[in-house]
């Protein structure tokens, strides 16, 4: 006869949480009757029946293959630090390195430019103003009153800082430098937000669609990974690490799967769709700008938001020179440019607030 | 590296539309969850694809395939320390041939055959009671009922199961995923 006890154990045998206590009482059970020994195997029979059909209907191979290409992508970007390819201005960037530490005190045309303490402002919707640390996180509220009207916070990251945000559903935004981002203090049917600026959006999934409005247009999504960078005068990019968004604007909308990046010029220009390597677009999170056969043009994007500074190219075809390696965002600007400087032809000066880069 | 790494990848696709969802089978049998049979099958895969064992044409990428998930979900299990019976679990592995949409199917629809002939109240008092482990009186206000009608829904669902199953098919097909 079945009782409490062994259905308890038969579960917690199923799923596999059960101590040697218990598989004793459980091989004790059986051992009473040939009866008890049927039923057990029957109940192994049965469960394994129904979770082989479950998982033949269930596995998924579309996510499976995404998965797998992701993983191989992340793995072969680690190898690549030290392969030139046969692009004539490859060169290889290794930032970081401890042996550069002892060249680096030479003299540099660079003059230096100061990391000051940044901060990071909180708005509430009453208006009255918090100051954040930087590089910190915030856990939004959630037990405030159920009953209390939806109101709005603003959170502002300065030039260089960045910050972390667990909103009240638990998805975790991670603002990037120089980003203004409007949030509701609780989540009623839908969850709507506004980004100017850069964000990664771990998006956790609980039924309700979540919308990012940025520079006019919408990402839409469920539960997912992705990066959107919204800055003016810049073109928006929305990249997909993982699951599926809803990229839409005043005339057209784009389904992006992983590895996809939609690129817009304007809320009222046609969106376009291209394959990247994800990680060149939200190794931001991590502090750590890493990049792959990139033009130097992308690299110095990423450093002007960090150390907020214009950027001149003397000549314009500068741009296209390509590096594979990593920058740290904690380290000065001085220090990721000379490395710059050494492995290459490439120099910097400052002038008038701007960054000049020129050809030895 | 891969010299061919376009024709490499497109194999891969092939190879997975073919055996992904089989391969989970296999190795479920063993891990009882479909997260970690897939997470299985993916690294197995990967490491074909690094290896670049994919476009060898002498081996057969079939067997070869069966048998590395058989052997890392096994492995998976020992690392685990899952407590098992293992004499009473292999005689309920089903060979790589019997995993087919066919076969699994049609073994499902036989349990389900029977599970259907109890009615949805019946089988929501059998859950609460059997699975849940609750007493008759929560039953009964939980659903908005009198105790002697869980009581009879309770009688109905055993007599129906009882003639054509034991009630270890309840545990299974009653219990929440």
């Amino acid at each position: 006869m079945l009782t409490a006890e062994i259905i308890e154990l038969l579960n917690k045998y199923r799923h596999h949480s059960i101590s040697d206590t218990e598989l004793e009482q459980l091989r004790s059970w059986m051992e009473e009757s040939d009866a008890n020994k049927r039923l057990f195997n029957l109940y192994i029979k049965y469960y394994k029946v129904v979770e082989r059909w479950d998982t033949y209907q269930h596995a998924d191979v579309t996510v499976a293959f995404d998965n797998i290409k992701e993983r191989r992508r992340s793995k072969m970007r680690r190898l690549v630090v030290r392969r030139v390819s046969a692009a004539a201005c490859l060169l290889i960037l290794i930032v970081g390195s401890t042996c550069f530490y002892y060249f680096g005190n030479r003299s540099s045309s660079i003059t230096p430019y100061s990391r000051i303490e940044k901060t990071v402002l909180l708005t509430n919707a009453n208006g009255t103003r918090q100051v954040l640390k930087n590089g910190g996180e915030l856990v939004c509220d959630t037990t405030s009153d159920k009953d209390a009207p939806i109101q709005y916070n603003t959170i502002k990251t300065e030039p260089g800082g960045n910050f972390k945000l667990i909103l009240p559903d638990h998805s975790v935004v991670w603002l990037n430098s120089n980003t203004t981002f409007r949030y509701p203090t609780k989540f009623v049917k839908e969850r709507r937000v506004e980004l100017a600026g850069e964000a990664f959006f771990d998006v956790a999934h609980n039924g309700l669609a979540f919308t990012v409005n940025a520079a006019g247009n919408n990402v839409q999504v469920m539960g997912t990974q992705f990066n959107i960078s919204a800055y003016p005068m810049r073109n928006m990019t929305a990249t997909l690490v993982r699951g599926k968004v809803k990229v839409s604007n005043n005339i057209s909308n784009k389904i992006l799967t992983p590895g996809q990046q939609a690129v817009i010029s304007s809320p009222s220009t046609v969106i376009s769709i291209r394959e990247v390597d994800t990680a060149i677009y939200t190794s931001w999170i991590t502090g750590v700008f890493d990049f792959n056969d990139a033009p130097l043009q992308n690299i110095m994007e990423q450093l002007s938001e960090w150390y907020n500074m214009d950027v001149i190219y003397e000549p314009e075809s500068l741009r296209n020179i390509h590096f594979t390696g990593s920058l740290y965002r904690d380290r000065s600007l001085d220090y990721s440019l000379e490395i710059v400087e050494y492995v290459s032809d490439v120099r910097f000066r400052k002038e008038a607030g701007r960054l000049i880069v020129y050809k030895k | 590296m891969n010299p061919k790494p376009i024709q490499a990848e497109k194999e891969l696709k092939e190879l997975m539309n073919k055996y992904y969802s089989q391969l989970c089978v296999v190795s479920v049998q063993y891990t009882d969850s479909l997260e970690i049979a897939e997470d299985i099958v993916q690294d197995v895969f990967l490491r074909f694809w690094e290896e670049n064992k994919l476009l060898s044409a002498e081996t057969n990428p079939k067997a070869y395939l069966f048998r590395s998930v058989r052997n890392a979900s096994i492995d998976y299990i020992r690392k685990n320390n899952y407590r098992v019976f293992i004499d009473i679990e292999e005689t309920n592995l089903i060979s790589d041939e019997e995993i087919s949409e066919e076969e699994l199917s049609s073994q499902y629809e036989r349990l389900y055959r029977i599970i259907s002939q109890l009615s949805p109240q019946e089988r929501a008092v059998l859950n609460a009671i059997v699975v849940e482990n609750k007493r008759y009186k929560e039953v009964a206000e939980e659903m908005n009922i009198s105790v002697n009608t869980v009581k009879t829904y309770f009688a109905r669902a055993l007599r129906t199961l009882r003639k054509e199953l034991p009630l270890s098919i309840l545990l299974i097909l009653l219990s929440p995923k």
